[in-house]
């Protein structure tokens, strides 16, 4: 059976690339396009692993990160936060929240990424 | 609140460790010790005059004009280097923001390559990245253009070749070259203005600009169905054009920050993540640069009509 990847990212071309390199790598890719549609996959769909974006509509990611991790279900379902934003405050509030990992979307190739998922991915 | 403020004031290190400068180069800090060091000269000379000449009101006066005249002084060089200061980190914030802004599109530039290179797509999801890098291009070049524009109005270096200009031609075209994006969000553009207008004097390009700015807000943030109507009006020697949408509208909260440089407000972030919050503050500037006003009206929930007025041409 493939893993699944729960995918929460809003921008469409970013979406649609990341799903479709990692459908062709062999997991199965859940998409959410905003932070509540997230965090009811993350629930529902029992990802192995979830990228995570910060910016999105609804509810922002490092509120879908710590509901995350506050519920027993979800906890221990590792989470790399997938973001352009890269302050200082922001990446320590992201993995004080529980993130595995913090990575700069335009600074990765996609098969990087793809490594990072195969290091952490339960 | 005074004592806060004046607390706030006295907070000497935070705000130099905030500029990363060290303690004795810190205006503050080092006009707060010339002050006491102030003070305490004055006292000291107050006792030795006392007691040492005839005439000790003399001596202290002296001394009391001159602390006062240096206190003022320094005050003032405080504010000056407090202003640079600001000016300095405003900067720093602009170049930080603007290159979260342009990571998006160069992500998904990246990534649309990387897929294309690999050659394991079918041939409509190349022709879809295709699209997509055009798509990103495009959203780059304006948003370059947007900062650029920003950049050349801070310094006060915003070319603007005013002319004589049918508002109603432009509009029009402003709204053709619109309604692709509007259709694709299921809304209609719509325009309404008399038989005949008098021309306007405006830079056309410029205010080209401002009106897309304005329509593809509205269609931004309009959910779901809707109409946008813009109007055309003389009167008293300008024309107003108002854009009328029916869209999630401004927070009342925050409506006096709608026109800074960035800003965007929660509800637009939470409907819209896209956005650069330039817009906006470009339209104000070339309005203004034209001798024109811009303002608006809205409701949280009902719409926001945003009006501006352009001088007629003599």
């Amino acid at each position: 059976m493939s893993k699944i990847i729960l995918l929460v990212e809003d921008e469409p071309t970013l979406q649609k690339t990341l799903s479709l390199a990692l459908t062709q790598e062999g997991y199965e890719v859940k998409s959410a396009l905003d932070g509540e549609a997230g965090l009811r996959l993350a629930k529902e769909a029992k990802p192995n692993i979830i990228l995570l974006d910060l910016i999105l509509p609804k509810m922002d990611g490092f509120e879908v990160l710590d509901e995350i991790k506050k519920d027993e279900a979800t906890k221990d379902i590792p989470v790399i936060v997938l973001t352009n934003l890269e302050s200082t405050p922001d990446i320590e509030k992201a993995l004080a929240l529980g993130a595995t990992n913090y990575l700069v979307k335009a600074n990765y190739d996609l098969k990087d990424i793809i490594d990072k998922i195969k290091d952490n991915i339960k | 609140m005074e004592v806060k403020s004046i607390l706030a004031k006295l907070n000497l290190f935070q705000e130099c460790r905030e500029y990363n400068l060290s303690i004795w180069q810190c205006p503050s800090f080092v006009f707060f010790i010339l002050g006491i060091v102030n003070i305490i000269v004055m006292i000291g000379t107050y006792f030795i005059a006392s007691n040492y000449t005839d005439q000790p009101e003399l001596a202290a006066l002296v001394v009391i004009g001159v602390s006062i005249f240096i206190f003022i002084i320094s005050q003032s060089v405080t504010d000056g280097f407090d202003k640079l200061a600001q000016a300095n980190k405003m900067k720093t914030e602009f170049v930080s923001i603007a290159s979260h802004q342009l990571r998006t599109p160069l992500a998904g530039m990246r990534w649309s390559l990387n897929l294309l290179k690999e050659g394991k797509c079918s041939p409509a999801d190349s022709a879809t990245f295709i699209d997509l890098l055009k798509e990103n291009t495009d959203r780059m070049i304006k948003l370059v253009n947007d900062l650029l524009n920003v950049s050349r109005i801070e310094m006060g270096k915003n070319t603007f070749i005013p002319q004589q200009t049918n508002i109603y031609v432009l509009a029009q075209k402003v709204i053709n070259g619109s309604s692709l994006f509007a259709q694709s969000n299921s809304i209609s553009l719509k325009i309404d203005a008399p038989e005949t207008l008098p021309n306007v004097r405006t830079d056309p390009d410029k205010i080209s600009l401002v009106m897309q700015n304005l329509i593809e807000n509205a269609i931004k943030y309009t959910r779901g169905q809707g109409e946008i109507i813009t109007t055309l009006q003389a009167s008293d020697g300008f024309v107003q054009i108002a854009i009328k949408d029916s869209g999630v509208g401004i927070p009342k909260a925050q409506q006096r920050h709608i026109f800074q440089k960035f800003f965007r407000s929660d509800n637009a972030m939470k409907n819209q993540t896209v956005g650069t919050g330039l817009g906006l503050f470009i339209a104000k500037a070339i309005v203004e640069q034209s001798g024109g006003k811009i303002w608006f009206v809205s409701e949280e929930g009902r719409g926001t009509t945003f009006f501006f007025t352009l001088p007629v041409y003599k």
